[in-house]
């Protein structure tokens, strides 16, 4: 029987809890701890007995550190990015192999913005998004999608959580968002970039340098109306 | 309303700042009468900067630095100390704009592009900020980031796992400092007439195992391809001035042209249809 594998960036019990109660088995991945690097963290994934239909990577909040002056880099951001980027190309690596696969990082909805946590988090949980955004694109010629499921950072009860990374596992969309991702909130945090782009001589047109915005085509992110 | 610290006889440092933007940034402000230490991992780029900015005189000081090493970032910041007193404008600029497949790549690879582009502008933060705080005079953090710190390609996963950070980074800084005497700002430059097409070329030895290597012919081909787009590009002196205006205004996002918009947008609905 296929299974799911995860892993947790930081031992997020709960985020534990909603990944062992999906309806489908799912086992904890055996990875080296702390400061493993890209290679050590992939061949665990790789390596792993049995087939294995899905990877999850659940991404907790973290806790509020101090004043971003006093905030150690390496132990909050970098080692942690490091482990995500070993454990999710790991898992593309043996899905692409394998032929078919599904790779879903669980995130706080904070990641998307605008900035409303501590800085060190906030660089975290964005470069997460931005790689599992590029590893879907990587592999978009390919049976391996890759999802980001929100959830909403400031609610602990995470009611529908398992439902939506379920669904998440069986259909691959793009994203999954909590209800705290509102449209308002998206187009809050988009309106003040594309108004500075806007300010901006438009400058020399870029000729096409290949499929930039593919990965966003509505046609092919799965969203309910696309 | 707080004063901008782009004025004659306040200090900058400029990371990368012997060639392509940084160098655009240097020259605009040393034009504005600001002192400014320009830093850069490169010997060549730096030679042919001290001959470009042969003019300022003492107000421009070359400084060789590694951004990815802590004690270099320290020395960084005695020089500045010793020599000025105080900093003003910091501009974490440097930055490799290597491309490749994720899953390919190495961990020589994964080490090298993110201890630039990202542990890079981590490490002047937590250099200078605390001095940008203490002395309360109005300052300014620039970081440049990329239109890859917006949306993805099929090819730079790397580069904008750390070109996201940067721009989550500033935005989170932007946050942190309302109220003080430091703004915040990140400059996201899409197409600009730099040497950014020969990064590849400049890897330190410690780095050259990588995942993606290319054959010579492949690699010319595709210097001679981004060389060619980014020829048609902005002028690095022009996207300086656009840095100098982004930080007299405070603004929180610089951009060099709109060759983002159409992507950036396509990304936002993307997420808008899930709602």
């Amino acid at each position: 029987m296929m299974s799911t594998l995860y892993a947790a960036l930081d031992d997020d019990a709960l985020l534990v809890s909603i990944i062992a109660a999906l309806p489908q088995p799912a086992d904890r991945l055996a990875a080296p701890a702390g400061d493993a690097d890209v290679s050590t963290l992939r061949r665990a994934l790789e390596d792993a007995p049995g087939p294995v239909s899905a990877f999850v990577l659940a991404v907790g909040l973290g806790r509020t550190g101090p004043a971003v002056a006093d905030t150690d880099w390496r132990r909050q951001v970098l080692t942690p990015l490091r482990r995500a980027f070993g454990l999710l190309t790991g898992a593309g690596r043996r899905f692409r192999r394998e032929g078919r696969g599904t790779i879903v990082v669980l995130a706080p909805s904070a990641a998307v913005g605008p900035a409303e946590i501590a800085t060190p988090q906030l660089v975290l949980l964005r470069s997460i998004v931005g790689m599992a955004e590029a590893l879907r694109a990587e592999l978009q010629d390919t049976m391996v999608r890759v999802s980001l499921v929100f959830y909403d950072s400031a609610d602990d009860r995470h009611e529908g959580l398992v439902e939506r990374l379920a669904a998440a596992l069986s259909a691959q969309p793009m994203y999954s968002l909590s209800d705290d991702i509102t449209s308002e909130r998206i187009q809050g945090y988009f309106a003040p970039i594309l108004q500075a782009i806007d300010q901006t001589s438009a400058g020399p047109p870029l000729p096409d340098i290949g499929p930039m915005a593919a990965v966003y085509d509505l046609a092919a992110i799965g969203a309910p109306s696309s | 309303m707080r004063t901008h610290p782009v004025q004659p006889g306040r200090v900058a440092l400029v990371t990368g700042g012997a060639s392509g933007i940084g160098l655009g940034i240097v020259q605009v402000l040393i034009e504005a009468g600001l002192k400014v230490v320009v830093t850069d991992v490169r010997a060549d780029h730096m030679k042919r900067a001290q001959q470009t900015l042969a003019s300022a005189g003492d107000r421009a000081v070359f400084f060789p630095l590694d951004v990815a090493d802590r004690t270099q970032w320290s020395d960084a910041r005695r020089l500045v100390e010793e020599r000025f007193g105080e900093l003003h404008i910091l501009c974490l600029n440097a930055g490799v704009g290597v491309l490749g497949s994720m899953l390919e790549s190495s961990d020589a690879d994964w080490t090298w592009i993110t201890s630039v582009n990202l542990d890079g502008v981590l490490l002047g933060v937590e250099t200078f900020l605390p001095h940008l705080v203490a002395h309360g005079q109005p300052a300014h953090i620039v970081a440049t980031s990329s239109m890859g710190g917006l949306v993805v390609a099929n090819d730079g996963g790397i580069y904008s796992t750390a070109k996201f950070g940067v721009v989550a980074l500033m935005e989170g800084l932007r946050q942190d400092l309302r109220g003080h005497n430091v703004g915040a700002s990140v400059l996201c430059p899409a197409a600009v007439n730099t040497n950014i097409f020969d990064h590849e070329r400049m890897r330190p030895a410690t780095f050259r195992q990588s995942g993606s290597l290319r054959t010579e012919d492949e690699l010319e081909g595709m210097e001679a391809f981004a060389k060619q787009i980014l020829a048609q590009g902005r002028d690095p002196i022009e996207v300086g001035k656009m840095v100098r205006a982004g930080i007299e205004a405070d603004k929180a996002y610089i951009f060099t042209d709109q060759n983002v918009r159409s992507t950036l947008i396509r990304r936002r609905d993307a997420l808008l249809a899930f709602t």
